[in-house]
């Protein structure tokens, strides 16, 4: 038959109406619909058998408890141990997002070299030997004395097994030079130490047990110490009657979150901490509100004839006085010294802002001084010593090079800076270190795994593997009164590239044929923690607490030093038992320094006193700040951005805050950008109005920077720290500037 | 070519001059363009829209055009429905005006949804509840009666009519014309409510929410009222500039007379209900959901002077001029006034969608600014050029102004 | 899952801003928890996506008078003429019966952001960009919640994946009820200094109603008619007067910045 045209139409016409009568366009649409809900390229989670691990936060002293939730063995949530002897269950922000950091954009997972190509610094990939040898070269032009200078390894957190093995090794390289860095937690008991004339034991805060404390510029409520440990003592207060509570007093030129939520917030003018201190100690001694009796039997130079003595200091630092340097009334200065000595026992504490660096030698002994004329020290409630952790490792410092804190450290003197991995949460600008470098031929090694912070200016980058990729310990923390210690295992594979400290430093010490004294005993860093692990057990003190079940016993019930380590490598915590507070030694109140009486006299004025810039060309105060843990070190989650660029809840690296009434003095607009210029340098910062900022002052954040959340290759932007003035005593912590639209 | 497609008995300008005219037009279509590309392919990053200014530019224009677009159902209502002939001289050129607005407010909504390829759930599981989904299925809906309008116009080109069976298709259309106008202006009425429900629902917008009248609230009628205030106004400025354009008389200068005083009686009615709406906002709707309604207008740069501009210089004044026989009847009053209603319809769906979210709801919030992005502000241009060329071509080439025919010969 | 024949659930919160330090433990937590993506380069306390969202007021007094308040703002819950479901064209919100849960259902959502007009919280997030995570972090996702694409709003759900499982735990332990330990969000974990409760506002002997009911408790907004099931408390008279909108105009007149 003979299909017409028009036939052709019938057909197909009847056939599109016929298919609307099946389920084929139907079906079509749906797939339509679910493929247009489904892209490739979004990823899909991990899934797989669901485990608990347990471990222990390094990324910061505090040490926190961890309970990991993994997906076999990668874990995908990291939550506080509650119950924990020592960080109480929470985690901080920085450690929630811990399980991300292998994954850190700017991590670097094998030895890299910093080069110069075409006249930009590049980070080179190198051999970890070739890296090995240009470290033993340095060091073997040391012990031929072709060059001088020191061995210096900079650790952010001593006590742990390997800051033993950092200490041997530099006692067994010429000029080896073992620094610490000041941290917030325990700047005031180090002075403290310092100040007494025999050795205490290490120092520690019986926050439990205080009555009032009194706090220079610590971020007591955002990070400071153990977190966990502070918040828990915060939730406690409202259980406790009255007069029992726990008050707060917090000096500082800035409404921090501590300021906000102490009891009382003391805004002191930028740098005047000292004066204030004085000012207070003066008015405890001339209303007889301190221990006469414990000062005159213990204190050697309270009084003295060549009228250089701590009572003839205090004696310049009247109420009036000190109100005309810090800004605070007479009335008020009396009335908080009256209610340190009413609401005994009282602790002061020092410490300073995370990113505004520590308060200044000066101010710490004032504020040692004052917690000694307060009887504070060696009572309950008070600042306690703790017995150390059994250590199998540091016999004596024969064995050992002692710790240097890094001010005391001279300048132009270090030839080889190894800069370990681990932080202290508290910022060091790269000006702190340079200063200490000799001017030529300094050689620089990072083992951190960023590409960030200090890191930046390292000649090699020999990076060790990041928490949660190998085992560290972690001892007690600096304002702990007990002594604890704990394991943090691995929960996952660290990369071929990386190197262990451990590892590194006996490469090192055989390329420079210097005696890896570990060598016979330890072929491991693990066999290393293991003798430690030994000497806890031995010594038959304290009590072990164990994640998984939250049940303690004590080390007698622990059969064997193996068992032990059982227990703290699937996580767990040694504490160590309570023994009754020692009687404490002879003391100082003006520190052993002969200098001491003049430097805080003149410290008293105030930092800004001898500040360069003429007041009148610079009208604002510079103050750099940062939160601990996040000064833009790197050890950041990306997902931190949630509190820095998507909410401007913490403050970006050259994010300002100003007064409003100043901002419009001066010109700058709320959401604008202005530039800060400092005998130091100038940067562009974008500015916000904040009546909770203190006239005439500028506060810069620190860090982090945007880049430090991606794989962008360039070196941050310029940073609030390269425009502060680094004075004597190591602090940076308030600068004279202009600031202009 | 250009020769065949030409109308009969009118005169157009030279084919070269006509490309002269649209070639700046097809530059600016082919930008936006460009923009929509981009912002389909690399997502609404590309615009500056953001958490809290989610809507900008585009739901502005959409909310516009729609409501100038209100001419075309509105003289077709007129016409088919209350039998007004005199606007026969116009019904073309509305429904090419009303065809061009809500083709082009729908192209760019589609650009304006993250997920363009998800947008037909709506009618797959839709929320009655949603005003949104009352306007998506009014506008498709509306749209379609449109082309079955414009059709008929299209075939009357000389060209199609050599083809009989065109003819005979264009007759039926004929036929069914006052069916589609009825059911255009039921849809009509309904969808330019739904876009003022769009707002006045929004109870979490103290500013723009507003209390019901039935299921609706009242910016459903007050938009409403609006559009087809201001469509007749819009339909009397394009003949008006396209015969200054054209340098042709192209309708009798009753109807744009006519134009205006419908313009005008509709205008004085919303003014007084818009003002009733508004006391009655202020005196109780804002306060009772917690806000002092002048707080909203503490914000520079949206003052009070605002609210002034939108219903007295941009209504009251116009309606009366428009009301008034004897100015009505001098171009140089009634033009202006209708350009004043318009600008009065444009300023107040402005306020609704742009005002509405640069306001904090949160005390401790702050006013927000946001300016468009250059892709945002294309593709918003590349519709104003879509418009043109549309309506060029049709000027040119179909019959939009039948009295143009014999006003040339008298 | 069937939701009928199930008692009826509120579940709520309270926020007490008198404990809130505005540490950011929660936004963290929150993100950590719901899969969501680190910002891009380019994004801003505008386009970012933060599920709860810590904002600072402050009572509007000059230095050194001046003090401060964080007030975390997660997804409020609303229960009555709950603004973002009844605007949704394609039933992309749906609120909960048995929990009263608001919730987003992403793979249904066309992004036309009409809800997020429609939020007075300002608690909705629009996917601006691609979930970019960091080449390997993806392994780190929560295998219980799907991230979400690019184009669509995403909210927070009071962690219902959390819900889910206590469900799934009581449902194995044959038992009807779940144990409302087994059912805490991301958050509420995670706050060190415990500002947050949460539970079941229907249970009268929760805890969390017990907050509800106290003098100092209050919602944002309340005016507004939403019935939140998010509270707030403060001993601070300004904290809840400016929280609650008492005082009608936030700060002096300001120019535009965004
Ligand atoms: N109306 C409606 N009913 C449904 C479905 C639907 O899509 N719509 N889906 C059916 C299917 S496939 C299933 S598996 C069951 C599940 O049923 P359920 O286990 O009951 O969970 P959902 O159905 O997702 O919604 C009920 C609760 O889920 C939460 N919810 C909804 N969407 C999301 C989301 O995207 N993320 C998170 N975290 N929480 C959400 C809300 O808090 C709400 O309280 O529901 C079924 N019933
Ligand atoms: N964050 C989050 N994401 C989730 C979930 C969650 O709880 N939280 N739930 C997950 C779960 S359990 C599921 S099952 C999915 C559900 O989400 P999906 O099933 O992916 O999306 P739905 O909208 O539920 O339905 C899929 C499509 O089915 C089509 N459809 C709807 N009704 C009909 C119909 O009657 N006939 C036909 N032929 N097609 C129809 C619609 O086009 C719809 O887009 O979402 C998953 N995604
Ligand atoms: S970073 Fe420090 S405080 Fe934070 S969780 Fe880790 S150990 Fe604890
Ligand atoms: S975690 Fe708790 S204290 Fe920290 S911001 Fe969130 S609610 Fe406030
Ligand atoms: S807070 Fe916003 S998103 Fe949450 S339920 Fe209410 S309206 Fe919806
Ligand atoms: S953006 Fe998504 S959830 Fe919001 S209204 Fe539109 S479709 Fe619904
Ligand atoms: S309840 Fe869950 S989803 Fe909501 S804010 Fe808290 S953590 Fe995020
Ligand atoms: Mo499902």
């Amino acid at each position: 038959m003979k299909i017409s045209r028009r036939d052709l139409f019938k057909f197909v016409g009847g056939s599109a109406v016929g298919a609307f009568l099946t389920p084929v366009p139907w079906k079509l649409i749906d797939d339509a619909a679910i493929w247009s809900q489904n892209w490739s390229w979004i990823p899909r989670p991990l899934h797989g058998e669901i485990r608990t691990k347990f471990t222990t936060c390094t990324l910061c002293p505090a040490g926190c408890g961890v309970r990991a939730r993994c997906v076999g063995d990668q874990p995908v949530m990291l939550t506080g141990v509650v119950q924990h002897p020592v960080s109480r269950g929470a985690l901080c922000p920085v450690g929630l997002g811990g399980h991300h950091l292998p994954y850190h954009p700017r991590r670097a997972a094998q030895p890299v070299e910093r080069v110069q190509k075409n006249g930009k610094t590049e980070f080179a990939p190198v051999t970890l030997d070739a890296a090995v040898a240009a470290i033993a070269a340095a060091i073997s032009d040391l012990k031929t004395g072709r060059s001088g200078g020191s061995i210096a390894v900079l650790d952010q957190q001593p006590g742990r097994s390997i800051s033993a093995v950092y200490r041997q090794f530099l006692r067994s390289v010429p000029n080896g030079v073992y620094v610490t860095t000041p941290n917030s937690g325990g700047d005031t008991l180090n002075t403290l130490q310092g100040m007494l004339d025999k050795p205490y034991g290490p120092l520690g805060y019986d926050l439990e047990n205080t009555r009032t404390i009194l706090s220079f510029g610590a971020p007591l409520l955002d990070g400071w110490g153990t977190p966990g440990r502070v918040m828990e003592i915060i939730k406690a207060q409202k259980s406790l009657d009255p007069d029992k509570r726990l008050k707060i007093i917090q000096v500082e030129a800035r409404q921090s979150r501590t300021a906000l939520f102490a009891d009382e917030w003391v805004a002191v003018n930028p740098g005047t901490e000292a004066a204030l201190a004085l000012g207070l100690a003066h008015v405890l001694i001339h209303e007889d509100l301190y221990d006469r009796d414990l000062i005159r039997r213990k204190a050697d130079d309270f009084r003295k004839e060549d009228r250089r003595s701590y009572f003839d200091l205090v004696e310049r630092f009247t109420p009036e006085e000190a109100a005309g340097i810090t800004g605070v009334s007479p009335d008020r200065i009396i009335a908080t010294a009256r209610g340190l000595a009413q609401r005994a026992p009282a602790i002061v504490i020092g410490g300073g802002d995370p990113g505004g660096g520590p308060l200044g030698k000066e101010e710490e002994t004032a504020l040692a001084g004052l917690n000694l004329l307060l009887g504070s020290v060696g009572r309950v409630g008070g600042i306690v010593s703790r017995r150390d952790v059994p250590d199998g490792l540091i016999h004596s410092n024969s064995k050992a090079a002692p710790p240097t804190e890094i001010s005391n450290v001279p300048d132009r003197s270090i030839r080889v800076l190894i800069l370990d991995a681990a932080e202290s949460g508290n910022v060091i600008p790269w000006a702190l270190l340079e200063k200490k470098l000799v001017p030529q031929g300094a050689v620089v090694v990072s083992l951190s795994s960023y590409l960030t912070g200090l890191t930046r200016h390292a000649g090699y980058i020999i990076p060790a593997p990041t928490y949660l990729e190998s085992l560290q310990d972690v001892p007690a923390p600096a304002d702990a009164t007990t002594a604890s210690f704990s394991l943090s295992p691995p929960l996952m594979a660290a990369p071929a590239g990386a190197t262990e400290p451990f590892e590194l430093v006996r490469r090192v010490a055989n390329a420079t044929g210097v005696p890896f004294i570990e060598e016979a005993k330890a072929k491991t860093f693990e066999d290393h923690l293991k003798r430690r692990v030994e000497a806890i057990h031995n010594s038959k003190r304290g009590h072990i607490f164990n994640y998984s079940d939250g049940k303690t016993v004590s080390i007698a019930e622990v059969g064997s030093a193996d068992q032990l380590w059982k227990i703290l490598s699937e996580g767990g915590c040694w504490v160590d038992s309570k023994t009754e507070i020692k009687p404490m030694p002879n003391f100082s109140l003006l520190g052993r320094a002969q200098n001491n009486f003049e430097r805080l006299q003149v410290a008293g004025q105030g930092r800004l006193s001898k500040a360069p810039g003429p007041v009148a060309a610079f009208g604002f105060v510079l103050m750099p700040i940062g939160w601990r843990g996040a000064t833009g070190n790197g050890q950041l989650s990306p997902l931190m951005t949630k509190l820095y660029q998507e909410s401007g809840l913490r403050k970006l690296s050259g994010q300002a805050e100003v007064n409003p009434e100043t901002g419009k003095a001066f010109g700058l607009t709320d959401g604008g950008r202005a530039w800060v210029e400092t005998e130091k340098g100038a940067m562009q910062v974008e500015v916000r109005f904040d009546a909770a900022v203190m006239p005439r002052v500028i506060e810069v954040a620190v860090g982090p920077s945007v880049e430090d959340f991606s794989t962008a290759e360039t070196p941050g932007p310029k940073n609030a720290l390269d425009l502060c003035n680094l004075d004597e005593s190591c602090t940076w912590r308030v600068t004279r500037a202009r600031v202009t639209a | 070519m250009d020769k065949q497609l030409l109308i009969r008995g009118v005169k157009r300008s030279p084919f070269t001059e006509f490309l002269l005219w649209i070639v700046p037009w097809v530059a600016l279509f082919g930008l936006g363009l460009y923009a929509g590309y981009l912002c389909l392919a690399k997502g609404l990053n590309q615009t500056n829209m953001d958490n809290r200014f989610a809507f900008g530019l585009w739901i502005y224009l959409d909310l516009t055009v729609i409501a100038l677009g209100a001419g075309a159902f509105f003289t077709g209502f007129l016409l088919y429905i209350l039998k007004k002939d005199e606007l026969k001289a116009v019904i073309n050129s509305a429904v090419v005006l009303g065809l061009i607005c809500y083709s082009g407010a729908i192209v760019v909504l589609m650009v304006d949804v993250g997920q363009p390829l998800r947008a037909w759930f709506t009618f797959w599981h839709p929320n009655i509840h949603s005003m949104l989904t009352e306007v998506t299925f009014c506008i498709t809906c509306y749209l379609t009666v449109l082309l079955f309008e414009y059709a008929p116009l299209v075939l009357r080109n000389r060209k199609f009519r050599q083809i009989p069976s065109f003819l005979v298709f264009e007759f039926h259309l004929h036929k069914v014309m006052y069916v589609l106008a009825g059911v255009g202006t039921f849809l009509s009425f309904f969808h330019q409510g739904s876009l003022g429900g769009l707002y006045g629902v929004l109870r979490g917008r103290p500013f723009a929410f507003r209390e019901g009248l039935g299921i609706w609230p009242s910016t459903f009628f007050l938009f409403i009222l609006s559009a087809i205030a201001a469509g007749p106004s819009f339909i009397l400025l394009t003949t008006w500039l396209v015969s200054k354009l054209s340098k042709k008389e192209l309708v009798k200068r009753e109807v744009l007379s006519l134009l205006g005083r419908i313009s005008g009686i509709l205008l004085m009615v919303y003014v007084f209900f818009k003002t009733i709406d508004t006391l009655v906002w202020i005196n109780r709707t804002a306060p009772a959901s917690g806000f002092n309604p002048f707080d909203f207008y503490s914000w520079e740069p949206f003052g009070t002077w605002l609210m002034f501009a939108e219903i007295v210089v941009c209504g009251l004044l116009p309606a009366i001029i428009l009301l008034d026989k004897k100015r009505r009847e001098k171009t140089a009053w009634l033009v202006p006034a209708a350009f004043l209603v318009c600008v009065g319809v444009m300023l107040n769906r402005f306020v609704f969608t742009i005002q509405t979210l640069a306001l904090p709801t949160l005390p401790f919030d702050r006013f927000l600014s946001y300016v468009p992005s250059w892709q945002e502000t294309a593709t918003f241009l590349a519709v104003v050029a879509y418009g043109v060329l549309i309506y060029s071509f049709s000027f040119r080439y179909l019959p939009l102004f039948p009295q143009e025919k014999e006003l040339r010969q008298s | 899952m069937d939701t009928k024949n199930k008692k009826q659930h509120r579940y709520g919160m309270v926020i007490d801003l008198d404990k809130c330090t505005g540490c950011g433990a929660c936004m963290v937590a929150c993100a950590v928890e719901n899969n969501i993506p680190p910002a891009t380069a380019k994004a801003t306390d505008r386009t970012g996506i933060t599920w709860v969202r810590v904002y600072k007021f402050d009572n509007g007094l000059p230095f050194p008078q001046n003090r401060s308040a964080y007030i975390p703002v997660p997804c409020q819950q609303c229960g009555e003429h709950t603004p973002c479901v009844s605007v949704c064209p394609q039933k992309a919100v749906e609120i909960d019966a048995a929990s009263g849960i608001v919730a987003q259902i992403p793979v249904r959502c066309l992004g036309c952001r009409y809800c997020m007009t429609a939020c007075p919280y300002h608690t909705r997030y629009f996917n601006w960009w691609d979930p970019v995570w960091p080449a390997g972090m993806e392994k780190t996702l929560n295998p219980d919640v799907s991230p979400r694409m690019r184009g669509v709003v995403e909210k927070c759900n009071f962690c219902h994946e959390r819900l889910q499982a206590a469900r799934a735990k009581a449902a194995a332990a044959g038992g009807e009820e779940i144990d409302p330990k087994d059912y805490q969000p991301a958050c509420v974990e995670a706050c060190p200094t415990g500002a947050i409760t949460f539970g079941d506002l229907a249970d009268p002997d929760s805890e969390v109603s017990r907050l509800a009911q106290d003098g100092q408790a209050f919602r944002m907004l309340e005016k507004l008619g939403t019935e939140p099931k998010v509270y707030y408390r403060s001993e601070q008279a300004w904290v809840r007067q400016i929280a609650q909108r008492e005082v009608q105009k936030p700060k002096e007149k300001e120019k535009v910045h965004g």
